[in-house]
C-alpha cells in the first residue's frame, strides 16, 4: 500500500477541519461573505438535509446523500469523522480534554441497541407519519447549525462590534457594527439543551451520542457492517496492550477478543496512529480474507431493511408531491412559482384565490395524519399539529407608545409567514429542520426562529417577523442556501411577483386618522405600492391597500409607527400565490413652458 | 460644521445675501443664493453650480473633514431615480479632496439593508472612486443626542456623529415624489442623519421635518433632480415612475433649496407641510422673488 495507514488520522483531520470550519463560518458569517458554490459544494452531503431535498427536488444536486451511503458502504462510517460537523465539534471537545487531562484512558463498552435503534425508527416513523418534529430535534446537521447559529453567531457579532467601536474611535470606519436581534428566548432552550448535552456526553462517553441518539450514526451504522473497507486487529500481531480501546472515543475496540464492533466506529484512524505494533489496520476485503472471519448473519437482513427504508422514503416523496400539486391546483395557482423546475407559466398563475383563503381561514379542523395512509383530498385541511398561533407572540405591546393614543384594535393574523420559496405552510413546516442557517444569513434578520408559532410540531422553524424587520425586495439568499429544500432556489424574478402574505389595513389605528398628521411610512416603504396614499383631508394623504399586487414583506407592518398595535400588518398565505404585477401607466408629463418656473 | 459655510448660516438666513457680499466673495463676482442648472450631465452641472458660487473654496478649507449626505435610502439601481445619483455625489466629493479637505464621509441611515443600498445604488463604488470614506449610517452607537432648541414637536433626537464632528455638511438629496410628506427633497433628507424616524412619522411628520431643519444646517445642498421620480415616490415601482429632468438646484439656504425644486416638480412650496412650516419658522425663506437665483442652461 503506497499510503502508510498512520497518515490516514491526518487525512481524516485535514478533511474535517475543512469541512467543520467553513460550515462554522457559514453559521456566523452575517454578511454572506461566500458566494453561494461554497454552500452548495460543503452542504451537499450533509445526510438528512440532502435526503429532505431530494424528496423536495430530485435532482443530481440533490444526491448527495446517496454518496455518503456508497462512501459508507466501501469506508464505513467516515462521514461521522470528516463531514459531520456535529461529530467534529464532539472531536473538538475532546480534543481539549484530552490536552487537560493527558493520562485519559476510554474503555470499551457494548452498544446501547436498545437505544440507538429505537432513536433511529422513531424520526423515519413519526416523519413517514407526517411530522418533522423529531428529524428537527435529533438531526446532526440541524443541531450544530443551531448552536452556532443561535450562540456562536451573536459571539462573533459582538466581536465584530467591538472592533468596529474601537476603529470608530481612530475615525476608520472599515468594520461596522451589526445589530444583534434575538427573538423570543423560548427558541434557544433545545438549543442549550443539546449543547450541554454534547459536552456532557462527548466528556463523560467519547461519542456516545453519535452511536446512541443520532439517527445518521445508528443508520450508517449498520450499513458499515457490510463496508468493504474496516478496522481489524491483526491478531498475531497485537500485544493487547490496550493503547487502541484507550484512544477510541467510539469505545468499540475489544482488546480481549481482539475485535472491533465497526458498526460503532466512526473512522477516525487513531487507533492506527497510536499502535506501536502496527497490529490494528484498515484493511481492504482482499486483506480481511486472510484473516478468519465470522459469518455475519445480519448483513442481508440488513441491505433489505435498508432498501425498504429507501423504498418507503421515496413512496412517501410522490405522496408528498400528489398533495402539493392537488393543492396547488386547488389554490388557483400553478405549481406555485415561475423559476422553479416544472413551473407553469400560465395565465391562471396570475388568479387571486380569495375564496381559497378564506377557505383555509374556516377550515381548521384537523384530520388525524397517518402517514402513507394520508389521502389527497386533505391537502388544503391543516396538519395533525394545526395549532397555529393567530396571534404572533412578539407582536404584544412591549414598548411605551409614542404616539399621545395608544392603538386598541388588535391585528387580526390567521397565519405565520413563511420565507419567499417555501411554497407555503405546508411544505416549509413539513421540510425545514430549523437549521438556522437561513438565520444566519438573511441581510434584514427578519428570519427569527420560531417558538410556537407553526405549533409545537415546527418548534424553531424560522419564520418572517415584521417586528424585527422585514423581507428584501432584492434578495433571494435564504432560498439560495437552504440545505433542505425547505426553501426552494428561486430566480430574483419569481421572487418579486411571489406572495407569502397579504396586507391588511386598519383605518382606526392609523396616526393620519387618529391625529390628522401626515404619516406615509407604510407606502414609502412598500416596493409594490400595494399600500399607496391617496388624497383625504386637505392636504393629508392616507394609505389605500391593493393586497393584489401585495408580496407580504412586511415593510408596511415593520415601519408603522403606531403602538402598540399597527395599523398595518401582513397575514401569512397558507400556500403561497402570485401576486399581481403593479401596473405600469405610462407618465402624463406637464409640460412647463418656462426653462426654470422659478 | 464649524467652517465658515456653516459659520455664515448661523445668521439669519433673509440676510444671506449681503454677508456673502461682505465675506469671502472677490467683490466683481456676483453673489447668488441660489443656482439652478438644466441640460447638462450630473458632474457637469455641479461644476457649474458651484463656479457660480464661487468654487468649492468658498465652503471647504484646507484640512477640514466633510460629511456627503446623499440619498442612497433603497436598494435599487441608479435610472430608478430612487437614490441620489452617483456621479453627482462623486464629483462634488472630487470638489471637496481638492479644495482641500482632509476627509470626505459619505454615508446615509437607510431604509433597505444599508450594505445593499450602498452597493446597488453605485454610491459606495462612485465615492470609494473618488476618495471618500464609506461609513455605515444604520447603527445606533453612531448617534448621539442633540437638543433642538427651537423644536415646537421634536425637541430633542440622536444625531449622527460625523454629521456632529464634521467642518463641512453637504446635503444631497433627490428630488421625489413622496406618499406622506408630498415631495422629499434637503430638509426631508435630513431624516437620513437621525436615529429614530418613527417618532417623526407618529408626531406630525411636516413639523418634525422642520424642527430638525432648526438645528441640524448643512453647509450647502445640491439638489439632485436629473431623474425624477414623478409618482410612487420615495421608493418608486418601476422605470416608468422615472423623468430625466436634467436638473440641478444648489443653495446654502435649504427652504429655498426646496421652494424651487417643489416648482421644478410643478407644486408650490405653500403647499408642501414643511416647506409652509419652515419658511414660517424663519429657517430659510421660500419665497424666491426675494432670492438672487443664477439661471444656468446648458
Amino acid at each position: 500500500m503506497l499510503l502508510k495507514q498512520y497518515h490516514l488520522k491526518k487525512i481524516r483531520v485535514i478533511i474535517a477541519l475543512i469541512f467543520f470550519l467553513f460550515i462554522v463560518f457559514f453559521f456566523i458569517d452575517f454578511r454572506k461573505l461566500l458566494p453561494d458554490p461554497f454552500y452548495d459544494v460543503l452542504l451537499y452531503l450533509q445526510f438528512i438535509p440532502s435526503i429532505l431535498k431530494f424528496i423536495s427536488a430530485v435532482s443530481i444536486a440533490t444526491l448527495g446523500f446517496l454518496v455518503v451511503l456508497i462512501l459508507t458502504t466501501l469506508f464505513g462510517r467516515v462521514y461521522c469523522s470528516a463531514i459531520c460537523p456535529l461529530g467534529i465539534l464532539q472531536d473538538c471537545i475532546l480534543w481539549i480534554k484530552k490536552k487537560a487531562i493527558r493520562n485519559f484512558r476510554f474503555r470499551f463498552s457494548s452498544p446501547l441497541d436498545y437505544l440507538r435503534y429505537p432513536f433511529l425508527a422513531l424520526p423515519v416513523i413519526t416523519y413517514l407519519a407526517g411530522t418533522i418534529l423529531i428529524v428537527t430535534l435529533l438531526d446532526p446537521f440541524s443541531n450544530f447549525g443551531r448552536i452556532i447559529s443561535d450562540f456562536v453567531q451573536p459571539i462573533y457579532v459582538l466581536l465584530n462590534n467591538t472592533g468596529a467601536w474601537l476603529l470608530e474611535k481612530v475615525n476608520i470606519y472599515f468594520l461596522y457594527p451589526e445589530d444583534i436581534s434575538l427573538s423570543g428566548w423560548g427558541a434557544y432552550i433545545f438549543p442549550v439543551f443539546i449543547l450541554g448535552l454534547i459536552i456532557w456526553m462527548s466528556l463523560k462517553w467519547g461519542r456516545l451520542f453519535c452511536n446512541t441518539v443520532c439517527p445518521v450514526g445508528t443508520l450508517l451504522g449498520l450499513i458499515s457492517r457490510i463496508s468493504v473497507f474496516r478496522i481489524k486487529m491483526i491478531q498475531d500481531k497485537c500485544t493487547q496492550c490496550g493503547k487502541c480501546a484507550f484512544d477510541c472515543k467510539s469505545t468499540c475496540i475489544h482488546i480481549k477478543s481482539q475485535k472491533v464492533d465497526f458498526s460503532r466506529c466512526v473512522g477516525c484512524f487513531n487507533c492506527i496512529s497510536v499502535c506501536p505494533e502496527n497490529a490494528i489496520k484498515y484493511l481492504g476485503p482482499l486483506k480481511l480474507k486472510s484473516q478468519p472471519q465470522e459469518a455475519d448473519p445480519s448483513r442481508r437482513q440488513l441491505l433489505i431493511s435498508g432498501g425498504l427504508l429507501l423504498m418507503s422514503l421515496f413512496g412517501y416523496r410522490k405522496s408528498v408531491f400528489a398533495r402539493e400539486f392537488e393543492s396547488g391546483l386547488r389554490g388557483g395557482v400553478k405549481t406555485s412559482y415561475p423559476g422553479l423546475p416544472g413551473e407553469m407559466k400560465s395565465g391562471l398563475s396570475h388568479e387571486i384565490d380569495t375564496g381559497l383563503y378564506q377557505e383555509i381561514d374556516s377550515g381548521l379542523s384537523h384530520d388525524g395524519d397517518s402517514g402513507l395512509s394520508q389521502e389527497l383530498d386533505t391537502s388544503l385541511s391543516q396538519p395533525a399539529d394545526s395549532s397555529f398561533i393567530p396571534k404572533v407572540a412578539s407582536d404584544l405591546p412591549k414598548e411605551v407608545p409614542h404616539n399621545k393614543v395608544p392603538t386598541t384594535i388588535e391585528p387580526e393574523k390567521h397565519f405565520t409567514v413563511t420565507p419567499p420559496g417555501s411554497l407555503g405552510i405546508e411544505h416549509f413546516t413539513g421540510t425545514c429542520t430549523a437549521c438556522h442557517l437561513c438565520v444566519s444569513v438573511c441581510p434584514t434578520q427578519v428570519l427569527q426562529p420560531s417558538i410556537f408559532q407553526y405549533g409545537i410540531a415546527g418548534l424553531m422553524q424560522p419564520y418572517m417577523d415584521y417586528v424585527t424587520n422585514y423581507c428584501n425586495f432584492d434578495c433571494i439568499i435564504c432560498s439560495e442556501v437552504c440545505p433542505t429544500g425547505a426553501i426552494m432556489s428561486l430566480t430574483m424574478e419569481a421572487k418579486k411577483t411571489v406572495q407569502i402574505g397579504k396586507v391588511h389595513f386598519i383605518l382606526e389605528n392609523c396616526v393620519v386618522y387618529t391625529d390628522n398628521t401626515s404619516c406615509g411610512s407604510c407606502s414609502e416603504h412598500c416596493p409594490t405600492q400595494a399600500v399607496h396614499m391617496i388624497p383625504y383631508k386637505g392636504e393629508l394623504t392616507i394609505p389605500e391597500v391593493r393586497p393584489e399586487i401585495c408580496v407580504g414583506c412586511g415593510a408596511c407592518e415593520y415601519a408603522c409607527p403606531t403602538r402598540p398595535f399597527r395599523a398595518i400588518y401582513v397575514d401569512g398565505n397558507y400556500i403561497h400565490e402570485i401576486a399581481l404585477l403593479p401596473e405600469e401607466e405610462t407618465l402624463e408629463e406637464k409640460v412647463i413652458e418656462e426653462e426654470f418656473p422659478f | 460644521m464649524k467652517g465658515v459655510g456653516a459659520g455664515l448660516l448661523t445668521g439669519s438666513a433673509l440676510t444671506l445675501g449681503s454677508y456673502n457680499k461682505v465675506f469671502g466673495r472677490s467683490p466683481e463676482q456676483q453673489s447668488w443664493d441660489l443656482v439652478a442648472v438644466k441640460g447638462g450631465e450630473p458632474g457637469v452641472m455641479f461644476d457649474k453650480a458651484i463656479a457660480a458660487l464661487g468654487g468649492m473654496k468658498q465652503y471647504v478649507k484646507p484640512n477640514q473633514t466633510v460629511v456627503v449626505k446623499p440619498n442612497i435610502g433603497w436598494d435599487t439601481n441608479m435610472e430608478r431615480g430612487a437614490n441620489t445619483n452617483p456621479q453627482l455625489v462623486a464629483r462634488i466629493i472630487e470638489h471637496c479632496l481638492s479644495a482641500g479637505a482632509k476627509t470626505v464621509y459619505v454615508f446615509d441611515h437607510t431604509i433597505n439593508e444599508w450594505t445593499r443600498t450602498y452597493s446597488n445604488s453605485g454610491i459606495e463604488k462612485a465615492a470609494k472612486d473618488a476618495g471618500a470614506k464609506i461609513v455605515s449610517g444604520n447603527s445606533e452607537s453612531y448617534y448621539h443626542e442633540v437638543v433642538i432648541k427651537n423644536g415646537k414637536v421634536l425637541k430633542k433626537d440622536k444625531v449622527h456623529e460625523l454629521i456632529l464632528e464634521s467642518d463641512v455638511f453637504i446635503n444631497v438629496p433627490i428630488l421625489k415624489t413622496h406618499g406622506g410628506a408630498t415631495l422629499t427633497i434637503s430638509m426631508k433628507n435630513l431624516m437620513g442623519v437621525n436615529w429614530d424616524r418613527r417618532f417623526w412619522h407618529d408626531n406630525d411628520l411636516h413639523q418634525c421635518i422642520a424642527d430638525f431643519a432648526s438645528e441640524i444646517k448643512p453647509t450647502l445642498n445640491v439638489v439632485d433632480a436629473y431623474r425624477v421620480m414623478k409618482r410612487n415616490g420615495p421608493r418608486g415601482v418601476s422605470l416608468s415612475d422615472v423623468v430625466e429632468m436634467k436638473s440641478l438646484i444648489i443653495s446654502e439656504d435649504m427652504v429655498a433649496a426646496d421652494a424651487a425644486a417643489a416648482k421644478l416638480m410643478g407644486n408650490e412650496p405653500a403647499q408642501i407641510g414643511h416647506i409652509r412650516i419652515a419658511n414660517e419658522m424663519g429657517i430659510g425663506t421660500s419665497d424666491l422673488t426675494k432670492l438672487a437665483i443664477n439661471r444656468i442652461t446648458i
